[in-house]
């Protein structure tokens, strides 16, 4: 069971707080290390970007720098030794000294402009002889490769490459001097150029000519060298707008260039420098991808961190909820035991404090339940002590009522009866609950120790002082710790005479009914010398006083709680509130006496509840022996102890008796009884119609229950007896055919039946019942008159939807009338197919399943429905002759009353 | 018995709205509201009803029952004598259906005369009949029957 209300009363954990920290924690380093990590490498990357740019750059504008020079310092040449050759006093010195300080030329020559003719040559003839050529190599060349004068006249300087597979690969560079009308041109050596490029084997250099041409490159030193192959795109570098710059291109093998240029407009050429861009980024993608590495293991080191803070952290949490669910499950012992010493370690000490505390409280409540259960227990055992609250004996009505202020109580009354007299008792120990209430058990006990006493000493119950002697004995035995006091009194209605003692108690009260008007000074203590508490002195006697009965007397005996509980205003209800009610209801019963006066003084309470044990009764003659039916003809065995069975009923022995009167619960008691006479029996019920129907009629097949709450009891009674003794159930008191108020129809078409009845029900008096009975009778004489049309037939099993019409010697006999201002329906038909058997098995069905039958005719509801509206049912049957049913609604304006009364059941035939 | 059931019925707002009158007996005709097919929401209406017998009772479960347990059924205005039915018959009202308005008794003691209040079953806090003041005068009248008993249809 805790375990259930566990798991109905904790919800799944389906995100518990650790996955909730862990993602959190994840995510934000996840995050935050992501974005730094992505602008940090992406800045880093632009950087090194620009880096690798700017570098790219500067290697080709060096290049083109140096190249630049050198070419400006070979014109520069050219043009000294070409006047130095013009000089008229030529010294051959002065041009070899300059042809020298140039080692870049290998040859110099001078072209006249106007036939082309060599005007003059010199030569490195050291350089040509190291390569192994002779002197005349370059005259030789130049006859076998023109020079291109009419370009170089057009464009006046001009650089090219004279082709490749030369045996010395060089450049010629070659002008047009307008002055002299001649062509300077000079051969360069390749080698210093590529000297220059091979300084820097990161790049690829390249000088191209304005055509794209390759005029350097460091795969051209060698007579069989090659450059590589340039693409397009290097042929539209001359034509870029910009002088220098970087671009990127895709070469022929897919790899992309970096490539850096400069143009160089003296010479018509361009300078670029160009790198495998993967190659040249290989460095920073290194370092990228190191960094990625990087970040994936601070991530993940950091993650895992969380993750393990974030255990660390839940783990307790996670210890405070099983604790949680354990005591839940009523594991209340349950211990929480985290170290950390943070605010979760202060909440498992605050936990382990509030289960310690629940497991503390847990094993005072159940020893609380415990106390209570024994207290209730007590409070079961007590009940036992008391008589019921309505009594009559030896033609006394005695209505009770005791109420305790807490479970038990310590107000006691009881009675014992002898040879036609009674003795009451009623006792009040000091103080209330278990204690008091275990002095209650003492007097109780000393009540039936005094009724065995009586049956050797009958005697006895003359000297109630003896009796109070010997219950005081009793009492002082339980250690005179709790006092009591006590009042007997024995009543000898034969000898009309009142016998009283007092331990202490207050004085009971006596009133003379003999006025019309009762005043609270009629009211008569039962004084005499008291004697002192029970329990205080055990050689205690005890005084007596002897009174006459007139015959007209009400006495009161209560306990001074009555008198001493106080309203909201701590005022107690008091003796003069008493005695005025007690006055009012003088002239009513003992039993309406009593409730009226009890309802009195709890409406003063108010909402406060009584401090003190209240106990009240009220005596005096029999009201109903006093009865205007003539019981004296009915011997009656009277096992019913219900105080409103008729007096005059002739007391008999079962044997002899014409009726049993016998209490619903003590049927079960009473198998023989019912067996041998169970046509004689009537039974008296306070259970609903339901019990009544279940457990008296369908279970002992018993012919009559009385409602015990009945307003019309004796005359029901008095009816039942006759319709019993006479076996005259036709002719009932009630039976409408000794009243003229009754209408009678006879019913022969199933069709018209019901509007014939409204015709009928509508000229009724219903002036003094409940708002709407008419709905009642007309439901019951709908349900009485359409079975009895049907039954009539002789086929009950017949669709009730069918169209039935009686023969003229079939008619159902429908009356409706007031007798003794009841209304009283009668409906009879002419089959008597009716069983007793077949009806109680109807009604039990009914009251069992509670839904119609799915069959061909009546529903099985009928009979049980008449009997829950009506509130008294009357079957009459004579055997293939005819069934009377007559239902009876008491004539009431309360429709509370008309509901709760309990239905009389009466089943008369001729069969015994 | 008679067949004096009267039916009427309309359509509002795909809700069958049915008032019923007279006495429902063995003869009772529900067809009218069969064949009203294919609806999902019924309105009773007992103010009218002045009587019912057991095949009555019968007719009324089976047709009740043939609604479907789907249908969204409502009984206003009961009468006691409808009451009665629900609280003593299995059946009269199947788990679908509510029962949103009905009569009770009350007594005023002053007046000495009973009244039929119509309450809605919200009024009813733990089978507790609520106060209600005489219609004719400015005192509170006695619920007039068993609450318990009553009531026993809330639930």
């Amino acid at each position: 069971m805790p375990s259930q209300i566990a798991e109905h009363s904790i919800r799944a954990v389906s995100f518990p707080i650790k996955g909730k920290l862990i993602s959190v924690i994840s995510f934000l380093i996840l995050s935050s290390l992501s974005v730094y990590a992505y602008y940090a490498l992406d800045h880093f990357k632009k950087d090194k970007s620009a880096y690798i740019y700017e570098t790219s750059l500067s290697v080709t504008e060096g290049v083109s720098s140096l190249l630049s020079q050198d070419l400006l310092n070979t014109k520069q040449t050219m043009a000294l030794l070409g006047e130095a050759v013009s000089l008229s006093q030529r010294s051959n010195e002065l041009i070899r000294n300059i042809f020298n300080a140039n080692p870049n030329i290998i040859e110099f020559s001078i072209y006249d402009a106007s036939n082309r003719e060599l005007v003059f040559g010199l030569r490195d003839k050291n350089f040509l002889k190291a390569n192994g050529l002779k002197d005349d190599y370059f005259l030789k060349l130049t006859k076998e490769k023109e020079l291109p004068f009419e370009e170089i006249l057009v464009k006046e300087s001009l650089l090219f490459n004279p082709g490749l597979n030369l045996e010395i690969p060089h450049l010629v560079v070659a002008e047009f001097n307008k002055k002299k009308n001649q062509f300077f041109v000079a051969r360069l050596k390749l080698s210093n150029f590529i000297d220059l490029f091979n300084s820097n084997s990161t790049y690829e250099t390249f000088v191209l000519s304005q055509a794209g041409e390759v005029l350097i490159h460091r795969q051209m030193a060698g007579k069989n060298d090659q450059p590589p192959e340039t693409s397009a795109y290097y042929k539209s570098f001359y034509k870029e707008s910009l002088k220098k710059g970087v671009k990127e291109f895709d070469n022929s093998k897919g790899q992309r260039l970096l490539v850096s240029f400069e143009k160089n407009e003296i010479f018509n050429l361009v300078v670029l420098s160009e790198i495998n861009k993967a190659e040249a980024f290989s460095a920073a993608d290194y370092i990228v991808g190191k960094s990625i590495y990087f970040a994936l293991f601070l991530i993940s080191f950091a993650v895992i961190t969380g993750i393990l803070f974030s255990r660390n952290l839940t783990s307790h949490v996670e210890k405070l909820h099983q604790g949680i669910k354990k005591i839940t499950g009523g594991d209340f012992k349950t211990k929480v035991v985290v170290n950390s010493r943070d605010e979760i370690g202060a909440l498992s000490d605050s936990f382990n404090f509030m289960s310690s505390e629940i497991a503390r409280y847990m094993d005072e409540m159940v020893e609380k339940i415990r106390l209570e259960k024994e207290v209730e227990v007590a409070q079961l055992v007590q009940s036992s002590f008391f008589p019921p609250n309505d009594l009559r004996i030896e033609g006394y009505d005695i209505a009770a009522f005791y109420s305790p202020a807490s479970e038990c109580g310590g107000d006691w009354w009881g009675y014992l009866e002898k040879d036609g007299k009674f003795s009451l008792f009623i006792a009040d120990a000091t103080g209330h609950g278990v204690p008091a209430a275990l002095l209650t058990a003492t007097a109780n006990s000393s009540l039936n120790f005094i009724k065995e006493i009586l049956k050797d000493n009958p005697s006895l119950i003359d000297r109630p002082s003896e009796m109070m002697g010997m219950i005081n004995r009793v009492v002082c035995g339980t250690g005179n710790q709790i006092l009591m006091t006590f009042f007997i009194i024995t009543f000898d209605p034969l000898k009309k005479t009142i016998v009283y003692s007092n331990a202490s108690h207050n004085p009971p009260l006596k009133v003379h009914l003999n006025k019309t008007e009762i005043d609270k000074g009629d009211f008569i203590p039962l004084l005499s010398v008291p004697g002192p508490h029970l329990g205080k002195d055990s050689s205690a006697v005890y005084n007596e006083v002897t009174e006459n009965l007139v015959g007209d007397e009400e006495f009161i005996f209560f306990t001074d709680g009555i008198l001493e509980c106080v309203n909201n205003k701590k005022v107690a209800y008091g003796q003069r509130r008493f005695l005025k009610s007690l006055a009012k209801g003088s002239f009513l019963s003992v039993f309406e006496s009593r409730d009226a006066c009890i309802k009195s003084a709890y409406q003063f309470y108010e909402d406060v509840k009584p401090e003190d044990d209240i106990t009240f009764l009220l005596v005096k003659p029999s009201s109903s022996s006093k009865s205007e039916y003539d019981f004296s003809r009915f011997k009656s065995s009277l096992i019913s102890r219900n105080p409103k069975l008729p007096q005059g009923l002739i007391p008999s022995n079962n044997e002899e008796a014409d009726l049993i009167f016998i209490d619903m619960d003590q049927l079960e008691d009473s198998l023989d009884l019912i067996k041998k006479y169970k046509d004689k029996i009537i039974v008296i019920s306070s259970w609903d119609d339901d019990q009544n129907i279940s457990k008296i009629l369908f279970k002992h097949s018993l012919f009559h229950v009385i409602g015990s709450n009945s307003d019309q009891f004796e005359r029901e009674v008095f009816d039942t007896c006759s319709g019993i003794m006479d076996k005259a159930f036709q002719k009932l008191s009630y039976c409408l055919d000794h009243t003229d108020s009754a209408k009678e129809i006879t019913l022969r078409n199933s069709l018209t039946a019901i509007d014939e009845i409204k015709e009928v029900l509508s000229g009724l008096n219903i002036d003094n019942f409940f708002d709407s009975p008419m709905d009642y009778l007309e439901s019951i004489s709908s349900e009485l008159a359409s079975n009895a049309i049907f039954n009539a037939t002789g086929h009950e099993s017949t669709e009730r939807t069918l169209k039935v019409k009686l023969n003229a010697d079939e008619g159902v006999i429908y009356k409706i009338g007031k007798v003794n201002n009841n209304i009283v329906i009668s409906v009879t038909d002419n089959s008597g197919s009716l069983t007793l058997e077949r009806l109680f098995e109807s009604l039990n069905r009914s009251a069992v399943e509670k839904v119609p039958e799915e069959k061909k005719g009546g529903a099985g509801l009928g009979f049980y429905m008449i009997y829950s509206f009506a509130n008294q049912v009357i079957f009459n049957l004579e055997k293939g002759k005819s069934t009377s049913i007559i239902c009876i609604i008491e004539e009431t304006k309360r429709y509370k009353k008309y509901r709760s009364r309990i239905t009389s059941f009466h089943y008369f035939d001729d069969l015994a | 018995m008679s067949g004096s059931l009267e039916v009427k019925t309309k359509v509002v707002d795909s809700k069958v709205v049915v008032e019923l009158a007279g006495a429902i007996d063995e003869d009772a005709d529900f067809s009218k509201i069969k064949g009203l097919g294919g609806m999902h929401s019924y309105e009773f209406n007992f103010d009218n009803i002045n009587a019912i017998n057991s095949c009555g009772v019968r007719e009324w479960t089976n047709f009740v029952s043939s609604l479907g347990e789907k249908a969204e059924i409502r009984y206003l205005n009961c009468r006691q004598i409808i009451i009665e039915q629900i609280n003593m018959v299995h059946g009269f009202i199947p788990e679908n259906a509510s029962i949103e308005s009905f009569y009770a008794p009350y007594f005023c003691e002053d007046l000495d005369k009973e009244y039929k209040i119509l309450l809605k079953s919200g009024d009813v806090i733990e089978k507790k009949a609520p106060k209600v003041e005489c219609p004719d005068g400015d005192h509170e009248m006695e619920f007039d029957a068993i609450e318990g008993q009553y009531f026993n249809f809330i639930k």
